[in-house]
């Protein structure tokens, strides 16, 4: 149970700092942060306790004994949203870099004026 | 053939995806016809989609031969099919435009043709992202198809430089805060369920309690997929997206990606989550919100200066529209909201075609500037009312039979929450008269200010004004369509989908028990009862 206060405590965290830090790339760094709550939220409902990972090891007469083994689809999943989250980062990071070489900043109050 | 059509709906733009810079890189030519040809092959398979579910039966395609609920499974029946034409027809508009957003003459220069048909081969690869969203029947690969989506966007956003580049970022950390929210919500969903197929999932939920966690996961779900459909108040991200993007992602992105979303909303609250206590609540809710989109976007597109900040309010108040449409939920109200969807995206998206064409072409980007466009660009201003009228509700175009078709579902919901949505479409309407009446007026009315561009044009001759020419054809052909959609509504209105939609043959066993089950919660779909 606490794992999982420990979880919304990091995507508040997350969410919080992406939309009150003033500098964007520390918005971003808050972004990842949030991802990573997700992605641990997934494999923490995924843990069984004293269960393995599902590699066939033995099967008895009755077959395989399923409760013995976790459920790697939520692995799988996050594995994919690692690399959604990996792509979102990098294509963040170089619109940084453009934004930086434009207009010399990225706190966002004065980027913002400049919107205007 | 005909089973494999949903999977070459994705499949084919997304290899082009990797197929047109490929091309401009070893052969520094050719790309843009290549994705110009891939970009109506799309098309095609949509609209043969779109023909052969005319008859009710929809068309599902197993990934890698995995059936569902095991496997992904993509199918396509009449509310997809007609959302997948319609993104299919509009990127075919924006394709063959400019896609750099760099302005004729400005510094800089031109791209190099690797880095346009880099930018091509983004554009296919955000069509496949809608197209997966519109096709797919699972919750994760939704999610996926969500993000191939948004990160081509933000790159074909980012294109634009200068201060597009900041409306990319922002929009990107709202867009990953909606997927990380969507997740969240799903995450919820599969540890009740152990499921994320969209029809196996309703079964799976009438067995589990309900209870804090189902209604957490529908509310993320939910608050998620209205970030992305920028409904009020978490529309922040649209009308600097709208304002700064290049032109043709403008006039795309507008027309159709919001409305993507919407229509996943609808999906998963309307369909897979019906019946569920917390997902009519949230319909409940959306449909408040909505009634303040509608009226916020109306009023603050009155207080814009600029012609295209004031479209993006007006998109604003178009997704509230929708989205009351949605909740409100009966067979009327979401024949409307589709037909809604189609106009105004044909509306919308000709009227953006136009608005980029005259500011980055031309600097004319204020409601000021347009004035006396009718005298030199008679054409763009023949244009450009047609798609206002749409876009008020005015006879004899598109947008006057939706509105009309809006109406009559408000007002048969009934309820307070019915006379309200009814009271905000009629406003909505008025708004838009006052906004778009004052550009029309300044097109057709008065005459180009002193030592302006347009005064100083030439009305005839090799020097008068001219447009290119994709988004001369772009803008006129969204405009006939528009008017033909109000010419034809009968017809139109004929081959929208019905809703609730026919249960898919093969699957009946199952959907008995989900009907059953929803019989228990909150009705019948398409009888959600208004509070």
């Amino acid at each position: 149970m606490t794992v999982y206060l420990f979880i919304v405590a990091l995507f508040i965290l997350g969410l919080g700092g992406m939309s009150l830090l003033p500098n964007l790339l520390r918005k971003l760094l808050a972004m990842n942060v949030m991802q990573v709550a997700v992605i641990v939220f997934f494999l923490a409902a995924a843990f069984k306790d004293g269960a393995s990972v599902p590699i066939l090891a033995e099967s008895g007469p009755e077959g395989i004994a399923a409760e013995g083994y976790m459920n790697p689809l939520p692995h799988t999943l996050m594995l994919t949203a690692i690399v959604v989250s990996v792509s979102t980062t990098g294509l963040a990071l170089g619109i940084l870099i453009r934004i930086r070489r434009r207009f010399d900043t990225l706190n966002e109050v004065s980027l913002l004026r400049r919107l205007r | 053939m005909r089973e494999s059509l949903p999977g070459l709906l994705v499949a084919v733009p997304l290899a082009g995806a990797a197929l047109v810079p490929l091309i401009g890189a070893l052969f520094r030519r050719g790309a843009r016809e290549t994705a110009l040809v891939l970009h109506a092959g799309v098309f095609a398979i949509a609209l043969a989609l779109f023909a052969l579910v005319q008859d009710g039966a929809p068309i599902a395609y197993a990934m890698g031969g995995w059936p569902g609920p095991w496997g992904i499974e993509l199918r396509l029946d009449g509310l997809s099919a007609l959302m997948a034409l319609l993104t299919a027809g509009m990127a075919c508009f924006a394709a063959p435009l400019d896609l750099s957003g760099r302005r004729s003459g400005a510094a800089g220069g031109r791209t190099s043709p690797f880095g346009d048909s880099l930018l091509r081969g983004v554009l296919l690869l955000l069509l496949a992202g809608l197209l997966g969203i519109v096709a797919t029947r699972d919750l994760f690969n939704l999610f996926v198809f969500m993000e191939i989506s948004s990160l081509a966007a933000y790159t074909l956003i980012a294109a634009g430089g200068g201060k597009a580049t900041i409306a990319a970022f922002r929009y990107l950390l709202a867009g990953t805060a909606a997927g990380s929210l969507y997740l969240f919500g799903v995450g919820f969903l599969y540890a009740l369920t152990g499921t994320l197929n969209m029809d196996d999932l309703p079964v799976q939920l009438a067995a589990a309690a309900p209870g804090a966690a189902l209604a957490t996961g529908v509310t993320l779900i939910a608050i998620g997929l209205s970030i992305k459909a920028a409904l009020f108040p978490l529309h922040g991200w649209l009308p600097d997206v709208y304002v700064f993007a290049p032109t043709a992602t403008t006039g795309f992105i507008a027309a159709v990606m919001a409305k993507v979303s919407a229509y996943a909303l609808l999906r998963l609250l309307g369909e897979t989550l019906f019946g569920v206590e917390a997902g009519a609540f949230v319909l409940d809710v959306l449909l408040w919100l909505g009634i303040g989109g509608v009226l916020v976007g109306g009023a603050l597109a009155i207080a814009q200066t600029d012609v295209a900040r004031m479209l993006a309010w007006s998109s604003i108040s178009a997704m509230g529209t929708i989205l009351i449409a949605v909740a409100v939920g009966s067979e009327l109200a979401v024949t409307a909201a589709l037909f809604h969807v189609v106009a105004h995206a044909l509306a919308k998206g000709c009227f953006f075609f136009a608005a980029g064409a005259l500011a980055g072409g031309l600097g004319l980007s204020r409601v000021q500037s347009w004035a006396g466009l009718a005298s030199r660009l008679p054409g763009t201003a023949v244009a450009v009312t047609v798609a206002a009228f749409s876009l008020i509700g005015l006879p004899p175009v598109a947008g006057f039979f939706s509105k009309y078709l809006l109406l009559a579902a408000t007002w048969n919901a009934g309820g307070a929450a019915g006379a309200a949505a009814f009271a905000a479409l009629i406003a909505s309407s008025l708004l838009a008269a006052v906004y778009l009446f004052r550009v029309l007026e300044a097109v057709w009315f008065r005459s180009p200010a002193q030592g302006s561009l347009l005064a100083e044009a030439p009305r005839t001759g090799p020097e008068r004004l001219r447009l290119p020419r994709p988004l001369v054809f772009a803008v006129g052909a969204l405009a006939a369509l528009t008017l033909a959609g109000g010419l034809f509504a009968a017809a139109v209105e004929r081959r929208l989908p019905r809703w609730p939609l026919p249960e898919p043959v093969g699957a009946a066993s199952d959907l008995s028990r989900l009907d059953s089950a929803r019989q228990e919660g909150a009705g019948t779909p398409g009888r959600r009862v208004l509070r």
